[in-house]
C-alpha cells in the first residue's frame, strides 16, 4: 500500500506507447517516483485504432529504415507488441528494483492518452511521453489531447524526447489554490534554488500580493526562490521565459487560464521542457 | 750433460747451505717521517684514482673521440676505482658540454599507434606539458559553455527545425492527400502505413467489407498511390538527414574552431617558437574540431557512460568506436633536463632490458591490456643521451637480450622501445611503434679482464662497438715519490667518506697493508676498495678507544679483528697439528720426509699451512709416480712439476744411462686437492734425501718450484706460507733452528707479519733464500751438494755423489735382472 507522497502524489502512472523513448521515460519517472516517495504504475497501452487497421488484408507497412514496403498483418502488429511490452516491463523492473520502488506493470488496450488517465485514481501523477504520434491526426489530435488533460482530474506531467539535466523549475503562480498545489508539488520537485516563480500579474501591487502569497506557502525555502513578474505575457511568454532561464521543468496549475485557451497545445507542445500540469 | 759444462763456483765443505735473511728484508717498513702531514686532517685533498696512468690516458682518449664504436671498456680487478675514475672523468668532461635536449612524445594523430618523438631544447618540455594540460582544462570549460551557449541552441534549433519542417510538411502534404481520400497515415510499431478512416476512426475490416465494391476498389487504389508518393518522399529523408548532420557538424566546427583558436594562440605565443611544436599545435587544434564533442558529456549519457574515458583511446578505440579522451592531447615527456647541468652522465646499476631502452606500459581495461603513448616510459639510455652511460658489463650480459639490444642499438644508431614480447616474436598484442630516438651517446661498460678477453674472442660484434679498452692495474710501483701521492690519495679518501682523521704513523701502515695486500714490498696495491674498508674498519676501532685521531695501533687493530674475523679454519688446523693429529715435526732428522707449504684460500682470505710430504723409492722403470695424481686428488700443474723432478733426475745423473728408479710422492694427510707446482722442490729435496739416505732438516720448511736444471722459482703466497710455518713452530716452541725455504726470487715480495719479523730479528726463526737444489739440499741436510769435478764425478760423500751412487746401483741392479730374466727365457 502505497503512503500518500509529501507531494502528494500516491502513484506515477507511465504511460507507454510504443511510439516513444520508453527506456527514457521509465527512467524518468522512476526517478521522480524516488524523489517523491511514490510508486510506480508502468500501463503499456497497445493502440486498438493501429491493430484494426492492420486487419485490412490490403495494408501494407513501411519501413523507414529499409525504404520499402511489406505486408503484415494483426498478428505482426500482436507480435511487435508483445516483444515490446516485455522489452518495457524488463525496463520498469530493472529501474524501480535499482531505486527500490513498489512497481506495478500492466497491459491495456485502448487510446494511450485515455488508457492512461483511466488507470490513475485523482491522487495519482500521469506521466505521458512526448513521442506520441503525430502522424495519426497531427496537430488536431495534440489538441485532442491537451484537451483531454484540461478536462480530466488528473495530475499530468508531459515528458520531452530530450533528456534534460538543468535542474531549474519554472512555476506559473496566480494566487489560486490550484496555483498553490503546482508550488507546493514543484517545491518538492526540485531545490529551492532552482526555482523560478513567475507571478501571473497584470499590475506591481497584484505582484508583491501574490509574492507575500507564494512565500507564505513556500516558508524558508522561500529565501532562495527566485521570484518573477511577467504582466500579460500567457502562454507563449510562459513558454518563451522557460526556454530563456534553460529550464527543465515548467509547472502550473490545470484550472489555469493559460489552458483553457485554443492556441494552449501549440503553446506547450513548443515548449522546451517538461511541463507539469496539477490538479 | 749440460751440467757436467756448466762451471759451478765450489762451496766450501765446512759451512754449506744458505744463510738467512737479514729482519730488515723480511719487511719493507714504511717511515711515517716521510709523509708532511702530522694527520690526515691537514692533507691536501687529490683528485682522480692514483696508479692508473694507463686507464687515465685511454679514458681520456675513449671520451675525447667523437666518433661511432668509440666507446670505452674499463677493465680490470674490482675495486681498483674503475668506477670511481671513469665516473670523476666523465662528470668532469660533461660539465664543459650543453645540456642535451629535452625528449617527449606525442600523439600521432593520423596514426596513434605510431607515437610522435618531439625534440625540444633542454628546459622546454616540461612547461609545454603544463600549457596542455591547462588547454584541456580550459577547452573542458570553454566547450561545454559553447555547445550550451544560447547562440548555439539557436542555430541549432534552426537546423533542426529546418529539418523538422521539412519532414512535418511532406507529412502534412501525404496526411492532407490521404485525408482527402478518407485515408490516415499512422506510425506503428514495425513502420508507417496507410488505412482507411470514418470521421477520425479507422475504419474496421467487417465495415470495410460492407462498402461499396468501387468504394473499396476507390480507397485500395488511393492507399496505393499514397504509398507510393510516400516511398517517393522517404527516399529524401536520409539526404535530408545527412545535409542536417553536415550543417550541424559545420556548426559545431565553427563555434568550436573560434573558441579553440584563441586557446591555443597562446600557446603558440609561449612555444610556436619551435617548430616542431608549432606544427603539433596545429594537428591539436584541428583533432580538437574534430572532436569537441569529448569535451562536453553526451546529451542521454549517464554516469560511467560515453564522457571521455579517464584512462585514455586505448588501442583500437578507433575502430571499437570509443570516444578518444583528453589524454591524447598530453605531453609524455620522457627526459627532462630543465635542471641538468652539462650533459648528463648516467650509472644504470640494474641493466635488465626495459630499464635500458624503456619500455611501453600497459594498463588494464575490463580485462584487456591496453595502450597509448603516454605509457612510454624511457631507459637509461634515453636518460643519457647527448652524454654518457656507464654499465656493469657482467650485469648487461647476465640480463636476457640486454646485451644484444644494446648493441643493436649502438649499431643503429637510434633508440627503439619494444616489448619483450615483441622482440621475441612471443606475443602480439596490439602495441605501440614510437617514433626511434636518434642515439647521442657514449657508453662506459666496467668489467673485468676476464670477461673483456672472452667478449673479443667470442662477440664478433664486440671490438667493432667498444673500441677502447681502459686496463686497471691491481698495483704500482712504491718508490718516494709515490708512497707521498699514497699518502695523499688515502687522506682524501678519508675526508671522503667522512672519517677520522689519521696520524701518519697510522698513515704508514696502511701503506704495509697495500704492499702486503699487493704481495710485494716493491708495490703498492690499487685496490682502494679494501684500503677504504681497513680505513673505515680503523675508525671504528679508534672511535672504541675513543681516539679522535686514528693511530698505527688502531690499523693494526683492524687488520688482526679483520684476520681474527675469517681464520676459524686456519686456527682448526693449527690446533689439530699442536695436538698431533696432523703430524708435522718441527725438529729432529728425518730421511725421505720433509715439509711442504701450501696456501688455502677462504673467499678473501688466504693462509699458509704446513703439509708433511714423504718420498719412497726402490728399483723401477724410470718413473715417479705422483700419488696424489693416481687417486685424482693432483692437478695437470702439480702433474707437471713431477714430471720435471723426472726431468731434472735423468738428466744429472743418468745421462749415459737408464735411470731405474720408481719413486713415489705423496703429501701426506691431504684430502684435498692439490695443484700448483710450488711444491715441486721440495718433493725434489725429499726425493733426493730419500735416494742420497741423507736425513733431511725437519725444523725448516720448504716451498718453491723447479726447473729440469735444478734452478728454483718463484711462487706465489710466500707470506702466507711463512707465516703458517711460523705459527706451527711459534705453538710448538721456536728454537732458533727453524725457519723456511724460499725461492731467492720471492725476497722482494716479503712484507710478513710483525712477530716473524721480531722473532727473526731475535734469531728464533729464519728465511732462507734459495736460487737452487744445491743449495738447498745443503742447507737441509747439512752435507754440501757437491759439483762435478773434472773427472766428470762428483766429490765423495756429497749430496749428489751419494745420489748418483745409488742411482747407480738400480742400473745395475736393473741389468742383473735382465740378465738373468734372459737366461731363464733361454732355457725354458
Amino acid at each position: 500500500m502505497a503512503v500518500k507522497s509529501s507531494a502528494g502524489f500516491r502513484r506515477i502512472v507511465l504511460a507507454l506507447d510504443p511510439s516513444a523513448d520508453y527506456v527514457a521515460a521509465v527512467r524518468e519517472a522512476a526517478a521522480l517516483a524516488a524523489r517523491l516517495g511514490a510508486e510506480l504504475s508502468a500501463v503499456f497501452v497497445e493502440d486498438r485504432a493501429l491493430l484494426g487497421a492492420a486487419a485490412h488484408p490490403f495494408v501494407r507497412c513501411f519501413s523507414a529504415g529499409a525504404l520499402r514496403w511489406r505486408e503484415f498483418g494483426v498478428a505482426d502488429m500482436e507480435g511487435a507488441y508483445r516483444a515490446l511490452a516485455e522489452k518495457a516491463r524488463r525496463a520498469t523492473e530493472l529501474a524501480a528494483r535499482s531505486r527500490r520502488l513498489h512497481w506495478s506493470f500492466e497491459i491495456v488496450r485502448g487510446e494511450v492518452e485515455t488508457s492512461a488517465l483511466e488507470a490513475a485514481g485523482e491522487t495519482d501523477l500521469v506521466v505521458l511521453g512526448a513521442g506520441m504520434d503525430r502522424l495519426r491526426g497531427g496537430a488536431a489530435r495534440t489538441k485532442l489531447a491537451w484537451r483531454r488533460i484540461t478536462h480530466i482530474r488528473r495530475s499530468v506531467l508531459i515528458l520531452r524526447p530530450e533528456e534534460f539535466v538543468t535542474p531549474r523549475i519554472v512555476v506559473l503562480y496566480d494566487g489560486t489554490e490550484g496555483a498553490d498545489r503546482a508550488l507546493q508539488a514543484a517545491r518538492h520537485l526540485g531545490d529551492p534554488g532552482n526555482l523560478r516563480i513567475v507571478l501571473a500579474a497584470n499590475d506591481e501591487a497584484a505582484a508583491r500580493r501574490l509574492e507575500d502569497r507564494a512565500r507564505k506557502l513556500l516558508g524558508g525555502a522561500a529565501s532562495e526562490a527566485a521570484f518573477i513578474s511577467l504582466p500579460g505575457s500567457g502562454a507563449e511568454g510562459l513558454r518563451r521565459f522557460a526556454a530563456r532561464t534553460g529550464a527543465g521543468l515548467l509547472v502550473l496549475a490545470a484550472d489555469s487560464d493559460m489552458l483553457g485557451k485554443e492556441t494552449v497545445a501549440q503553446d506547450f507542445e513548443l515548449c522546451p521542457c517538461r511541463v507539469l500540469v496539477v490538479r | 750433460m749440460a751440467d757436467k759444462k756448466r762451471p759451478r763456483k765450489r762451496r766450501s765443505s765446512a759451512k754449506p747451505g744458505v744463510a738467512a735473511l737479514p729482519k730488515k728484508a723480511l719487511r719493507r717498513r714504511c717511515d711515517p717521517a716521510r709523509f708532511p702531514f702530522k694527520t690526515t686532517a691537514k692533507a691536501k685533498p687529490v683528485e682522480g684514482v692514483l696508479g692508473q696512468d694507463r686507464a687515465v690516458a685511454a679514458i681520456e682518449f675513449g671520451i675525447g673521440i667523437k666518433r661511432p664504436g668509440y666507446n670505452l671498456f674499463a677493465l680490470g680487478p674490482p675495486g681498483t676505482g674503475r668506477h670511481t675514475l671513469v665516473r670523476e672523468f666523465l662528470e668532469r668532461t660533461a660539465a664543459t658540454e650543453p645540456a642535451p635536449p629535452d625528449l617527449c612524445y606525442v600523439n600521432n594523430f593520423s596514426a596513434p599507434r605510431k607515437p610522435k618523438l618531439m625534440v625540444l631544447p633542454a628546459g622546454r618540455a616540461e612547461p609545454l606539458h603544463d600549457a596542455m594540460d591547462q588547454l584541456v582544462r580550459e577547452l573542458r570549460t570553454a566547450l561545454p559553455a559553447v555547445f550550451e551557449s544560447e547562440d548555439y541552441r539557436a542555430r541549432r534549433q534552426l537546423i533542426e527545425g529546418e529539418f523538422k519542417r521539412r519532414q512535418e510538411e511532406m507529412f502534412e502534404a501525404l496526411q492532407t492527400r490521404a485525408k482527402e481520400r478518407d485515408i490516415a497515415l499512422m506510425r506503428t510499431p514495425v513502420g508507417l502505413m496507410f488505412a482507411p478512416v470514418r470521421d477520425g476512426e479507422v475504419v474496421k475490416p467487417e465495415e470495410f467489407e460492407k462498402l461499396p465494391a468501387d468504394e473499396q476498389a476507390r480507397i485500395k487504389e488511393d492507399i496505393e498511390k499514397l504509398q507510393g508518393e510516400l516511398q517517393e518522399s522517404m527516399e529524401q529523408v536520409p539526404a535530408w538527414d545527412k545535409e542536417q548532420r553536415s550543417k550541424i557538424h559545420e556548426l559545431n566546427r565553427e563555434l568550436t574552431r573560434f573558441a579553440v583558436s584563441h586557446l591555443i594562440d597562446t600557446l603558440r605565443k609561449g612555444h610556436g617558437d619551435i617548430e616542431a611544436v608549432a606544427g603539433y599545435l596545429d594537428e591539436v587544434e584541428a583533432d580538437v574540431v574534430e572532436n569537441a564533442f569529448d569535451f562536453i558529456r553526451p546529451p542521454g549519457a549517464q554516469e560511467g557512460e560515453a564522457s571521455p574515458a579517464p584512462m585514455g583511446p586505448a588501442l583500437g578505440a578507433e575502430n571499437a568506436g570509443e570516444a578518444p579522451s583528453y589524454r591524447r592531447y598530453r605531453i609524455n615527456v620522457i627526459v627532462d633536463n630543465a635542471k641538468t647541468e652539462g650533459a648528463p652522465v648516467v650509472y644504470e646499476d640494474h641493466p635488465v632490458l626495459v630499464n635500458l631502452v624503456g619500455r611501453i606500459e600497459h594498463s588494464s581495461q575490463f580485462g584487456a591490456l591496453v595502450t597509448d603513448f603516454n605509457l612510454i616510459k624511457p631507459g637509461a639510455l634515453h636518460r643519457a643521451n647527448g652524454g654518457y652511460l656507464i654499465l656493469d658489463a657482467r650485469r648487461v650480459l647476465l640480463q636476457p637480450m640486454a646485451w644484444e639490444e644494446l648493441k643493436r642499438t649502438l649499431r643503429a644508431g637510434e633508440i627503439r622501445i619494444e616489448s619483450i614480447g615483441q622482440l621475441t616474436s612471443l606475443i602480439s598484442t596490439v602495441s605501440l611503434d614510437p617514433q626511434s630516438v636518434p642515439l647521442d651517446l657514449k657508453i662506459i661498460l666496467v668489467g673485468d679482464r676476464q670477461l673483456y678477453h672472452l667478449l673479443c674472442a667470442r662477440d664478433p660484434d664486440f671490438e667493432e662497438l667498444f673500441k677502447v679498452q681502459a686496463e686497471f692495474g691491481d698495483r704500482m710501483d712504491f718508490s718516494n715519490e709515490t708512497a707521498l701521492r699514497y699518502g695523499d690519495h688515502i687522506a682524501t679518501i678519508i675526508k671522503r667518506h667522512d672519517l677520522r682523521p689519521f696520524d701518519r704513523g697510522g698513515v704508514a701502515r696502511i701503506v704495509e697493508y697495500s704492499q702486503r695486500l699487493a704481495g710485494d714490498n716493491e708495490r703498492l696495491s690499487t685496490g682502494f676498495r679494501a684500503i677504504l674498508d681497513i680505513l673505515s674498519e680503523a675508525d671504528h676501532w679508534a672511535g672504541q678507544n675513543g681516539n679522535k685521531v686514528a693511530k698505527a695501533a688502531d690499523v693494526q687493530r683492524a687488520i688482526d679483528a679483520k684476520i681474527h674475523r675469517a681464520d676459524w679454519v686456519r686456527e682448526r688446523i693449527q690446533e689439530e697439528i699442536e695436538r698431533g693429529t696432523i703430524l708435522i715435526e718441527t725438529d729432529g732428522m728425518a730421511v725421505g720426509q720433509i715439509n711442504g707449504l701450501s696456501v688455502l684460500s677462504l673467499g678473501s682470505f688466504s693462509f699458509g699451512r704446513p703439509t708433511r710430504i714423504t718420498a719412497r723409492v726402490r728399483l723401477g722403470k724410470g718413473e715417479v709416480v705422483d700419488i696424489e695424481r693416481q687417486v685424482e686428488l693432483g692437478g695437470p700443474l702439480h702433474s707437471k712439476g713431477i714430471l720435471i723432478l723426472s726431468g731434472f733426475l735423468g738428466a744429472r745423473y743418468c745421462a749415459e744411462r737408464p735411470l731405474s728408479l720408481s719413486a713415489s710422492l705423496v703429501f701426506e694427510q691431504s684430502y684435498g686437492g692439490v695443484d700448483g707446482d710450488s711444491a715441486s722442490s721440495t718433493e725434489l729435496y725429499a726425493l733426493l734425501s730419500a735416494l742420497s739416505d741423507l736425513p733431511i732438516d725437519q725444523a725448516l720448511a720448504v716451498t718453491g718450484s723447479v726447473n729440469q736444471h735444478g734452478q728454483v722459482q718463484a711462487i706465489g703466497g710466500v707470506n702466507q706460507k711463512i707465516e703458517g710455518y711460523f705459527d706451527t713452530c711459534a705453538a710448538k716452541g721456536l728454537t732458533g733452528k727453524q725457519g723456511v725455504l724460499i725461492p731467492a726470487a720471492n725476497v722482494k715480495h716479503l712484507m710478513l707479519r710483525q712477530d716473524v719479523v721480531d722473532a727473526a730479528g731475535k734469531g728464533k726463526f729464519r728465511v732462507i733464500p734459495i736460487e737452487t737444489i744445491d743449495q738447498g739440499m745443503a742447507t737441509l741436510t747439512g752435507v754440501a751438494a757437491g759439483e762435478r769435478g773434472a773427472d766428470g764425478a762428483f766429490p765423495e760423500g756429497t749430496v749428489n755423489a751419494l745420489v748418483e751412487a745409488r742411482l747407480e746401483g738400480f742400473a745395475r741392479m736393473a741389468r742383473r735382472f735382465a740378465r738373468d730374466d734372459k737366461a731363464e727365457g733361454k732355457d725354458a
